[in-house]
Formats: structure tokens, C-alpha cells, sequence
């Protein structure tokens, strides 16, 4: 079963707690949930199994080629770019890296593409740089939700600042509110 | 082709809209019949449910008559008996007595009569002839209940013509036995009176609609199966008319389910009706060729209408085809989509021919591609499809960056916006253009032009020279556009260069003081000037005819010796590299320098001849000559620029320029000739010596004299002040001295000229103090910067540890007292957090980083902190943009917003509005609260200010409202309150530069 | 479970703080007092988290991390900076990915305590998995 909606997740530095506010109350969601998070080979399935020990869905690695399912949380490996073909298969790809960092968010975002049907919510977390500030602008160009990290919930609020000056962010909020709007949205 | 296969597309969509349409005829017919039979139903239930309650009300009214009827009589007593023939209650006989009936009918208006027996013995009742109906006797059902079967009786009777609800009661003795009968009788009402005659009518109606439409529906039945035969005939046509389209035809339902299809599609994918129909396409293709058509079906569903679009297909030999779909929608009358009808038209072979087209398109683009020309084609929508390596190479923009680029992206490179350049023009009137383009042509359909384009990116202007042509295929359609341009700024510069040669060669020509005659190799006349006019004293006229026969004519005739002249002139011309020099004698008694050279370029063609004649009759003598260059050095120094005197030998003043009059007052008359110091006077007030005088002094006694002195040569430099003399407050001067020789050596004069220094000494000097305070300020921001980090290290062990040890006390006055060390901790380390925020503020000049920033989005960012309990508005509208700082301009509209809200009501609002001015956005920043008194307005954004100076608020430094105001001045903008008073709240506002773009 | 943490800060007073802080919970820590005994540690086999100070004298804390790096000494570590500025640091461009978390000082001790335990536990959890990946 194709999952209509896609919940895209940007983060980077203090993004393992933000991700664990953000997950420890959410509920099971109808979307497929993908989690792009700044992280070195090696330390991103600890990440995975952190998170799956507070989640009521599963977490786990993405999967090369593998189909998205809707309930189901897919972490971006660490030394790949991740990208979505056809919004509904993940697809690694190496290359250069992106705004300093691989994988990257923008490049993730600008993956999907407009959807048939459903909806694709595209969200932007603590982290450093602007990387997630072009992709939640493609986002919300293909008719997507759109939400940001609040300042004072941010360890670095710099990814959301970015994210949020663009002026396409509908909400800015911390993680236990956005995860509340998340389950509004999807569920 | 494709109009073709479109509109046997829509007809059979319109067919199998019909065939739809049949089917729900039955429906309808049915269901109406259905909603009569209900309403007919509903309608008698109605009809009863009313008369039943009608009919409850009358039986009540019934029994309450009967009951009235035995009280009136048990008035009179409660045993009834016979006695004599009479019946009595107690102890008063009924029989004649009519009180009761009567007093019955007074309130029911009924009727009522008591039996004995069987027999009438006290009634209202009234016979034919108007009497009352005494003794006649009880019959019918009536009296079979009571005397037969010994109970009451209620039933309907007729009296007198009337229906009427009757009651009859039994009368007992005291042993039980029935004596007589009591009887009352209701008329029935209106209603119930009718009720039957309004039934029948209504089920009549009813009935005869029903009948009606029993026949509509058979006729109805009748008529559409004369149509389904009538569209039988119809989809036969259709079928046959599908069977001899060449093209396969298919058509599904509205869940992509194939209904139907022809034999071109039969054999096109190779299967039979029976394996095809009802399937899914999922079915029936490979999953991805079926996951495509499944999309293009639910898209083509979802907006019904028409579609196209190129995809594949298996074929019956199992290769795939590359193949058009046109596929329509048909939908029932509901107009719900009912399903779609497709046509393919495999266009494999079409391909391979488009590919070929490819091919010579590509190598037309290879040919292109190197044209030396700056060339690029648009197709007929303006997108680039090619850009040549000429044009990367002028534009440094790369082909990846404009292929299939639309929307004019072609004038970036040139223009530096999207803009329409001559190849949008090709349509364009010409006449119209010519104020765009200096020079514009239209030879056939191509256009030239010569434009210049603006210098960007830090490159030069450039000329360009433009060609432009709308591109047509062979049946003359246009396909696009090409445009061609050649850089011709270097020819745009030689061209400039020589206007410019030209234009110095005439001003030498005409300023020059000999005449001077051109010829060219032709021997004709090209350029001479008027001191050649003047010497010969020949008219323009002469020399406009350029005949230098002529001109050599005239100028031989003034020539002391005409022959040698003459011989000379045809020397010189038979040997055209040969320069001359001598003297000619004019009849006049003028002596004339005639001086000719031949006109040769580098490779040593020859262009033709100057003439130059110097009249130097009165050059004669060598003290004009002095005399002469004298007047012009004196001519020199009175146009320059720096106030200037000359003195001769004797330190006279022999002259004194124009600045100097203006620098000092006093004219040429007052001062020329005048000795004995008389120049240092319009400077010292006094006749002393100045640095004219020190020309030839020692080093020592020129340092005793001058702030700053320093010799080059014979010539002396010195700066001085000046003292306060008339109008002039301190003066500040330099000034340079030298003296003047002949060309034997002997000194003959000497000059000095003054240049005021005091304007830019003085702005020299606040230049140095600003930016020693500039220096000075950006060094305390730097130390409170560096302090402000350097305090969170000894504060980071104070605000770990504290907690801690608050935990492991338990003598409560000790944790009290740790408790208080660490809320001080705390807040030293907001106190250290506001100092650091300012001092980063307003080390930062505003200027240097400002940016467009849409003021509603960033004031949402901001909006999504808690500001205590009061709620925030954001009513800006959303197209306002302003010039800011990103940094300051958060704070600010932080600190205002905390503000507000610190002095708000409980629970109040924070409304933020802005309004924009053609050059500047006011916004301003509401509250409800305290409010602020109109003498406090001004103060509370002066640094430390605090309203409630009682309030030792150590959390709020007052510094707020200074960093508001310090980043409003950052921006050249202003800030201010607005107060109605005390408790009406109070609204802060300021100004922002608005956006530059647009 | 054998929880360790490493506070690598140039001001002894912080160091000593986080240790008693660490040491009150049962959790081990080791410090260090600048970027080269902290490679030290590291070299000498310790994994853990790492709290480490941005600005110190010497090899500072991004220079530290890229020291890290380019040793091969990353794997089964967890770094958080602890930094004066909250503004984001340039500084971290290129490395961003290593820097799991960011405390600004002063920090409030709890919430340092339950940060560390979280990224504790996610490298303790992945000892299990790690004879089988």
C-alpha cells in the first residue's frame, strides 16, 4: 500500500532530543515519515534505535530502494543523500556534499514531487546552517504543510531561522506542538 | 489527424453517454411511481390520524355529557324506582318532568331523554311534529345492549337526519334490576360529519393519478424501448463506425474497468473482447506501463475534460510501441463522470521521424554552435534551444544555465533582468523601436540594431551590434527566433577615439597661431583655418570650392617674388616626401614662416600635405617676443586656481589674480604696483615680510617662522596660520614661494601663491576625532562583548553546583539561603545576556548588512515565543517589506513586544500594525496596559530609565527601550509613544527606510 | 553499563563542577583540560560522551573534533559543545555533522544530566547490536 501522505523531517545539531520530544507523545500517524538528521556513519542507527525505543511507530534505517509504508519511521543514513522517487521509494544517492553536510535536507525536500493526492508536510528542526530552508521552500511550492522549530525550544536556532524567513513556514512551534498539529494533519 | 481522432472521440463519448441515459429513463419512471405510492399512503394515514383524534375528542365530550347527565338527575336523589307507573329518583317523579334534558342540552347543546323501561318518559328529543317524543320506545342495537345483555351502549345513531354520537346507560333499582335507560346525544362535527365525503373524493384522485400514470409509465416503457431499438441501430452504427477506424479504441468505466473495444484494438494488443473486458489495466499490462495509465485515468477523472499524452504500449507481437493517447471523459446526466473513451495512435514510426528531424536540428545547432557571432534560437514559445559558444563566451553564461529557459531568461546575461530584447521585437513596428534602439533596421524579416548595453557585474558598457530573424519550417510556419550579436565595443572605442582625434586636430588647427592648409594627395583642399584666412586674407568661400588652383593663385599674387614662389610650391608637390622650411616676403611687407610636410601613415602611404604659414613680422624683435610670452605667463597665472601674486625685482606686484581678489578682497587696481610689503596686508593686517620674502633665507630662520616648512629647489613650501583678521576667524594656509629668472639666470621677480586650508584642516580634524571615538566606543563594545562571555564562565560552576547543594541540605534556613545565592546567580546571568545583546547591537552599524526582509512573516517567527500571558496579534499586511538588519530588527520588535506585554493588562493583547508611506513603513506596537503619563513619553528610552523608579526589577535593566531606540537610529529611522494617559495603554512606534527593489 | 563522560574545559572550576555533578549521579566521568588530553583519553580507548568547550587556549574545540575525526577516534562517541555564545558558530561549518548537541553556559544541570543519560544510553543500546549489525 502506497502511503499518500509524507511527513519530511529536517534536523541537525541537538536533533536527537528535539526528534525525542517531538516522537515520545505522537500518536501513529497515516504518513510515512522520513527523518533527514546530520550524522556520521556509524552514529546514525543508534539514533534510530534511541528513537524507536520512544516511538509508537517503528523506526528504523532507510533502505536502499526500499517502498515507503505509511506508520513506519525512516532515519536517513549517515554518508548518503536520500531521496525519494516517485514519493514513494527511497532511493541513496552519493555525491558531493550539500550546504556542508551529507545527507542533506534541501536535497531530500526537492526529491518530492507534487502528490496525486495526500499530503506532504515538510519540517525543519534545530540545527546549524540553512540547509531545509530551499527544500520547505519546494514544499510548500508543491501545495505542502510547512512547520519550524520555535526559537526557544531550538538548541541552535539556525536551520528554522532559515527556514522560517523564507516566508512559506505556516507554523512555528515547539516539538510537543508540533508533533499535537502533526496528529491534527495526518491522523 | 489528431482533430480527427478528437472528434470521434467526443461522439462516441456522446453515444455512451446515451446508452446511460436509457437505463435511468426506467428509473425514473419507477421512482416516481414509488414516491405517489408513498405520498398516497401517507396521505390517508394523515386523513385517519386526524379523525381518529378528532373522533377521541367527541367520544370525551360524549362521556362527560352522560356523566353530567346522571349528576343532574342524582341531584334529586340516588335511588331510582318505580312507583305508580312513574319512575323516581328519590323521591320526584322523572316522567313529564323535562329539567334535567333540558338543563343537559343547555350545556352540551345535545340531546338527552331518560327511559322507563323502553319507553321515552322525559326527553328533548322532538317528534315530526315539533313535540317532544314522549312514550315512544327504545329500539335497536341500543336496546339489545342494555335490556338483552345488560351493559351500556355508545354507538352513532341518526336524529332527525343528523348523524350524532350516541350514549346510553342502564338506570338500576337498588337491587340491580334495569328500570330504565338514560340517554344523551352528541352532534357529530363539521369534520367528522365530511370526513367520509372527503375520503372517497381523495382515494377517487388518487386512483385516477395512479391509472394516469401507470399508462405514462407503460407508454414511457414503450417509447424508451423504441429508442433502444431506435440506439440499438445507433450503437450498431457506432460499432461499425469504431470497427472501420484504423485506429485501436478503447473505452472503460469510471474505475478504469474496460467496457468495450474495436477490432483495431483487438488486434493492436492481440487479445479477444472475452480476456479484455471488465479487466483493470493492472490486469492486463506490466505494472508500470498499468501504474502510468492508472494515473493518467484517475488524473484525466479528477479533471474531465480531454487529455493526451504520449506513453507505450504492448503490442500484440510483445514488443512495446511508443503510441498518443487521446482519451475524453463521458459522463451520466448527473454529470458524474461515467467513464472514458481512448484512441491510440502508436507513433513509433512517427518517432523514428521526429528523431530524424532531431538529427538535422541537431546539426544545425552543431553549425550554430560555432558561428563566431554571439548566437542564440528560441523556439516559438522563447525558450532557448540553442546558445552558442560565441554567446557563453560574451556572456560567461553557460549553456546548462538556458537551455529550455523561457520567460525572456535569455536578456539576463545582457540586461541583468528578464526583459523583451530585439528578438521579442520581430513583430514590431519599426518606428516604434527607433527611441529603444539608436540605430534600428528591418531588411526583409531580420532585424539590425546597434545598442549599447549598461556595464554589470563589474564588466564594462558594451556596444553590440544585433541581428535578429523569426525562424519558419518549410510550410512557412514560424517555428522561433534567432538572434545573432557581435561585440563592437573595441570598434565602438577606435571609432570614439578617432571622433576624438579629429575633434583635437580641428581645436589645434583653429587654436594654432599659424595658418595651417591641408591638401590632400589629390590636391584638393581638406582643412585650413582662419589665421590661414587672416594671413592671406582669403575668403571661406574660395576655400569651400576646395580648388587649390585657385587658393595658390591668390596666395601667389601677395608674394614680394610670385615666380619663386610658385617654383617652390611645384617643387615641393613633384616630390611629396620632401619637408620644407623657408621665409617668404609678402608684398604687404609681411614676413611669413612657411614650413610644409607630406601627411604619411606608418606604412607610408600618402595622404596629402600641411601648409604652415607663421607670420613673424612682428616676432621681429626680441623684446616683444619677451613682451609677448610675459603677457601669456600673466594671462597663465591670472586663471589659476590658487590665489597668486607676482612681484618684480623691486618686490612690486605686478600681478594679482583672480582667486586672490576673491581669497583677499582687494583688487588688481588697489594692489598692482604697489610696494614695500603692501601684499602682506589683506593677510597680517600689517606690511611684514611673508614666504615671498624668505625665498633665499636660511633653513633655520624659515623654521623659526612656519608651523611646517620644507624647500624643493629654489622653491619654498610652508604651511601657517594665519590670525583673526576683519571678517576671517583663524586661518589655516599653505603656501609655495619661488622666484622668477630670465634666461640669462638674473632673478627679475618672484611668485607665491595661498591656498586656504582652514575647511579641510577643520574637517580633517573631526574626521580624526569621530574616529578616534568611533575607535573608542568599538573598543568598549569589544571589552563589554568580551566581558559579557568572559562572565558566563565563572557563572557556569555557580549555576551547576548551586542545584546541587539546595539538594542535599536539609536545614531549610541554609537552603533558603543557597536558594538565594542561585536566583542572584540567575539572574546575573540575564543581566550579562541583556548587556552583551546591547553592546553586540550597537557595535554593529545597521548599514552595512541590511536586507529586504517582509515584515510579517519575520514578526510571526518572533510571534511563536511566549510572551506571558498576553496574546499576540500580528495585523501587518503581508506585502510590506522593509530595509533592515535581520539581527536588530529581531530584537526590536522583541524587546517592544516583551515590553508591551510586561506593562499589559492580565490576559491582555499585543497588537502590531504597520502602514506604509512612499518612502518609509510606520509600525507601531500596541497595549492595553498601564499607560504612560505625558511627561514620561520622551524619557522612557533614555538609557537606565525606569517609570516606577521604587521597582528594583534587577530582571529589566531598562536598557530596553534604548537598544529599541539605538536600532531605530541605526536605521535612520525614529521612534516614539503614544500615551491617551495613565491606564489607557500605550503605543510605541517606529519608522523603517522601505525596500529599495521596486 | 559502564556510563562515561569526558569534560574537556579549560576552566578547572567547570570541569570540576560537571565532574561532581556526574559523580553525584553514579556516572563516570574523566576530564581534561584542553583539546590534547582529550585526544589522549581517546587514543588511550575512551568512548563515551564527550562535553566539550568551543573556545580553549591551544587546540580548540572544533579544531579538537577534527583532530578527532582525522584520527579515526569518532566511532562510539557522542560530542556536545559547550559554548558562551548562543548565536550558531560558522566555526562548525564542515563539521556540523560530528557536533551531536550544543549547551550554551550556563547550563542548567538537570537538564545537562538528563541530555547526557539520553545520548548514554543510545551508545550503551548499541553495544548489543554491534556483534550483530
Amino acid at each position: 500500500m502506497i502511503p499518500h501522505n509524507i511527513v519530511i523531517i529536517g534536523v541537525s545539531t541537538g536533533g536527537p532530543i528535539a526528534l525525542r520530544r517531538l516522537f515520545a507523545d505522537l500518536p501513529p500517524l497515516n504518513a510515512a515519515i522520513i527523518v533527514v538528521l546530520h550524522i556520521p556513519q556509524g552514529m546514525d542507527y543508534r539514533i534510530a534505535k534511541g528513537l524507536d525505543a520512544v516511538s509508537s511507530m517503528p523506526v528504523a534505517l532507510a533502505v536502499n530502494g526500499e517502498y515507503l509504508r505509511a506508520g513506519h519511521v525512516y532515519i536517513a543514513p549517515g554518508g548518503y543523500h536520500l531521496m525519494l522517487e516517485g514519493n514513494h521509494r527511497i532511493v541513496m544517492v552519493e555525491g558531493e556534499r550539500v550546504n556542508f553536510v551529507q545527507p542533506s535536507v534541501d536535497l531530500a525536500m526537492k526529491s518530492i514531487s507534487r502528490p496525486l493526492k495526500g499530503k506532504i508536510v515538510g519540517v525543519v528542526l534545530t540545527g546549524m546552517g540553512k540547509d531545509g530552508a530551499e527544500g520547505i521552500q519546494h514544499i510548500k511550492a508543491i501545495g505542502g504543510i510547512t512547520m519550524a522549530q520555535d526559537q526557544d525550544s531550538c538548541a541552535i536556532f539556525g536551520m528554522p531561522k532559515a527556514a522560517a524567513e523564507t516566508g512559506v513556514v505556516d507554523f512555528v512551534l515547539s516539538p510537543e506542538k508540533m508533533g499535537k498539529k502533526l496528529a491534527s494533519i495526518l491522523s | 489527424m489528431n482533430r480527427v481522432v478528437k472528434t470521434i472521440c467526443t461522439a462516441i463519448c456522446s453515444n455512451v453517454r446515451d446508452l446511460t441515459m436509457r437505463t435511468s429513463t426506467k428509473l425514473i419512471v419507477m421512482n416516481s411511481l414509488i414516491t405517489l405510492l408513498i405520498v398516497l399512503a401517507f396521505a390517508m394515514f394523515v386523513l385517519n390520524r386526524f379523525y381518529a383524534v378528532e373522533l377521541r375528542e367527541e367520544h370525551n365530550n360524549l362521556e362527560k355529557c352522560i356523566r353530567t347527565f346522571w349528576a343532574v338527575l342524582e341531584d334529586k336523589g340516588t335511588e331510582f324506582r318505580f312507583s305508580d307507573g312513574r319512575l323516581l329518583v328519590g323521591d320526584r317523579a322523572i316522567n313529564g318532568n323535562f329539567e334535567a334534558p333540558d338543563k343537559v342540552q343547555a350545556i352540551f347543546g345535545g340531546v338527552a331523554t331518560v327511559f322507563m323501561g323502553d319507553e321515552r318518559i322525559s326527553t328533548n328529543v322532538l317528534d315530526d311534529e315539533g313535540k317532544r317524543a314522549v312514550g315512544t320506545r327504545l329500539v335497536g342495537p341500543a336496546y339489545t345492549a342494555i335490556f338483552k345483555e345488560g351493559r351500556s351502549y355508545r354507538g352513532e345513531a341518526p336524529i332527525l337526519g343528523h348523524p350524532y354520537l350516541t350514549a346510553y346507560d342502564p338506570i338500576r333499582d337498588k337491587n340491580g334490576a334495569i328500570i330504565g335507560v338514560l340517554f344523551v346525544g352528541v352532534k357529530k362535527s363539521a369534520f367528522q360529519e365530511h370526513f367520509k365525503e372527503i375520503k372517497s373524493p381523495i382515494i377517487v384522485m388518487l386512483v385516477v393519478l395512479l391509472t394516469s400514470l401507470a399508462i405514462v409509465t407503460f407508454l414511457l416503457l414503450r417509447i424508451t424501448r423504441k429508442l433502444e431499438s431506435a440506439e440499438a441501430n445507433n450503437l450498431s452504427f457506432l460499432r461499425t463506425l469504431m470497427e472501420t477506424i484504423p485506429s485501436p479504441i478503447f473505452y472503460k468505466d469510471a474505475k478504469g474497468r474496460y467496457l468495450g473495444f474495436n477490432k483495431a484494438y483487438e488486434t493492436y494488443v492481440g487479445m479477444t473482447q472475452d480476456q479484455l473486458i471488465g479487466k483493470t489495466p493492472s490486469e492486463l499490462w506490466p505494472p508500470d506501463l498499468a501504474e502510468k495509465y492508472q494515473q493518467q485515468d484517475q488524473t484525466l477523472f479528477e479533471n474531465p475534460g480531454t487529455q493526451m499524452y504520449e506513453g507505450s504500449m504492448v503490442i500484440a507481437d510483445g514488443t512495446r510501441h511508443d503510441v498518443i493517447f487521446h482519451k475524453a471523459t463521458f459522463s451520466s446526466e448527473y454529470g458524474a463522470v461515467a467513464g472514458l473513451v481512448g484512441i491510440i495512435l502508436d507513433i513509433t514510426e512517427r518517432k523514428s521521424a521526429e528523431e530524424e528531424t532531431q538529427r538535422a536540428y541537431q546539426q544545425l545547432n552543431d553549425i550554430i554552435e560555432f558561428l563566431p557571432d554571439a548566437t542564440f534560437v528560441v523556439d516559438k514559445d522563447k525558450r532557448v534551444i540553442a546558445w552558442n559558444l560565441a554567446v557563453e563566451k560574451m556572456t560567461g553564461f553557460g549553456k546548462e544555465e538556458m537551455l529550455g529557459k523561457g520567460d525572456y531568461a535569455y536578456a539576463v546575461p545582457f540586461y541583468g533582468e528578464p526583459r523583451p530584447i530585439l528578438i521579442d521585437l520581430l513583430d514590431e513596428d519599426v518606428e516604434k523601436m527607433e527611441h529603444t534602439y539608436p540605430f534600428i533596421k528591418r531588411v526583409g524579416r531580420t532585424l539590425f540594431t546597434e545598442i549599447c548595453i549598461p556595464g554589470m557585474d563589474g564588466r564594462e558598457s558594451r556596444c553590440l551590434w544585433g541581428t535578429a530573424a523569426p525562424l519558419y519550417d518549410k510550410r512557412g510556419k514560424r517555428v522561433g527566433g534567432i538572434e545573432s550579436m557581435r561585440d563592437v565595443t573595441e570598434y565602438k572605442l577606435v571609432e570614439a577615439e578617432l571622433r576624438f582625434r579629429n575633434l583635437l586636430f580641428s581645436t589645434q588647427l583653429q587654436a594654432s597661431m599659424d595658418g595651417i592648409l591641408a591638401v590632400n594627395e589629390n590636391g584638393k583642399i581638406v582643412s585650413w583655418n582662419k589665421q590661414f584666412m587672416d594671413i592671406f586674407k582669403i575668403s571661406s568661400s574660395l576655400l569651400d570650392a576646395g580648388d587649390d588652383g585657385t587658393v595658390l593663385k591668390t596666395v601667389t599674387e601677395q608674394a614680394e617674388d610670385p615666380q619663386g614662389f610658385l617654383e617652390r610650391v611645384r617643387h615641393i608637390y613633384a616630390h611629396p616626401q620632401e619637408t620644407s622650411k623657408d621665409e617668404v616676403l609678402l608684398k604687404s611687407g609681411q614676413v611669413i614662416d612657411r614650413y610644409s610636410a607630406p601627411m604619411v601613415d606608418e606604412l607610408g602611404r600618402y595622404y596629402g600635405r600641411v601648409w604652415y604659414f607663421r607670420n613673424i613680422t612682428e616676432a621681429r624683435t626680441a623684446k616683444d617676443e619677451i613682451q609677448n610670452a610675459y603677457q601669456q605667463v600673466l594671462d597663465i597665472i591670472e586663471f589659476l586656481p590658487d590665489a597668486t601674486f607676482v612681484l618684480d625685482k623691486e618686490k612690486r606686484v605686478i600681478a594679482w589674480n583672480r582667486s586672490m581678489e576673491e581669497m583677499t578682497g582687494v583688487t588688481k587696481e588697489e594692489m598692482l604696483g604697489k610696494g614695500d610689503h603692501a601684499y602682506a596686508e589683506p593677510f597680517y593686517g600689517v606690511r611684514r615680510p611673508t614666504l615671498i620674502d624668505m625665498i633665499g633665507k636660511d633653513d633655520d630662520e624659515l623654521r623659526a617662522n612656519y608651523d611646517y616648512v620644507q624647500k624643493n629647489g629654489r622653491t619654498i613650501f610652508a604651511q601657517v596660520t594665519l590670525p583673526p583678521l576683519g571678517k576671517h576667524d583663524t586661518r589655516f594656509v599653505s603656501s609655495t614661494a619661488s622666484p622668477l629668472f630670465d634666461k640669462h639666470g638674473d632673478q627679475v621677480g618672484s611668485i607665491q601663491s595661498i591656498r586656504d586650508l582652514t575647511e579641510n584642516r577643520r574637517e580633517y580634524i573631526e574626521k580624526s576625532r569621530l574616529k578616534a571615538e568611533l575607535h573608542h566606543s568599538q573598543m568598549m563594545q569589544s571589552v563589554m562583548v568580551q566581558l559579557g562571555h568572559d562572565l558566563k564562565t565563572p557563572l557556569t560552576p555557580l549555576i551547576t553546583l548551586l542545584p546541587i547543594i539546595i539538594e542535599r541540605l536539609a536545614d531549610p534556613q541554609l537552603k533558603r539561603m543557597v536558594d538565594i545565592c542561585c536566583e542572584n546567580a540567575h539572574q546575573l546571568n540575564e543581566l550579562t545576556d541583556k548587556a552583551l545583546t546591547f553592546a553586540t547591537l550597537t557595535s554593529t552599524p545597521a548599514s552595512a548588512e541590511r536586507e529586504d526582509i517582509a515584515l510579517a512573516p519575520a514578526l510571526e517567527v518572533l510571534l511563536a515565543n511566549r510572551f506571558g500571558e498576553v496574546s499576540c496579534e500580528n495585523a501587518i499586511a503581508p506585502d510590506i517589506v522593509v530595509q533592515a538588519e535581520r539581527n536588530q530588527l529581531n530584537e526590536l520588535l522583541v524587546n517592544l513586544i516583551s515590553n508591551a506585554a510586561r506593562y499589559s493588562t492580565a490576559q491582555g493583547v499585543v497588537r502590531i500594525t504597520a502602514e506604509q508611506t512612499l518612502t518609509s513603513v510606520t509600525v507601531a506596537v500596541r497595549d492595553d496596559g498601564i499607560g504612560l503619563a505625558p511627561q514620561h513619553l520622551e524619557r522612557i528610552f533614555d538609557e537606565f530609565f525606569k517609570v516606577d523608579e521604587s521597582r528594583h526589577d534587577l530582571a529589566n535593566l531598562g536598557l530596553g527601550l534604548s537598544v529599541c531606540k539605538r536600532i531605530v537610529l541605526n536605521h535612520q529611522g525614529k521612534i516614539w509613544a503614544e500615551s491617551p494617559g495613565i491606564g489607557q495603554g500605550t503605543t510605541i512606534l517606529f519608522t523603517l527606510p522601505l525596500n529599495t527593489i521596486e | 553499563m559502564d556510563n562515561r563522560v569526558m569534560i574537556v574545559d579549560d576552566n578547572e572550576f567547570i570541569r570540576e563542577s560537571v565532574e561532581i555533578l556526574f559523580q553525584t549521579e553514579g556516572i563516570r566521568i574523566v576530564t581534561a583540560e584542553g583539546g590534547n588530553k582529550c585526544l589522549d583519553h581517546l587514543e588511550a580507548g575512551f568512548r563515551g560522551v564527550l562535553i566539550m568547550d568551543v573556545m580553549m587556549p591551544q587546540l580548540d574545540g572544533w579544531d579538537t573534533i577534527r583532530q578527532i575525526v582525522a584520527r579515526g577516534l569518532y566511532d562510539g562517541n557522542i560530542i556536545l559543545m559547550l559554548t558562551a555564545k548562543r548565536e550558531p558558530d560558522d566555526n562548525m561549518a564542515g563539521i556540523q555533522q560530528y557536533v551531536t548537541d550544543y549547551v550554551t553556559k550556563p547550563f542548567n544541570p538537570f537538564e545537562l544530566l538528563d541530555m547526557v543519560k539520553y545520548y548514554a544510553t543510545l551508545l550503551n543500546d548499541s553495544e548489543h547490536y554491534h556483534d550483530s549489525p
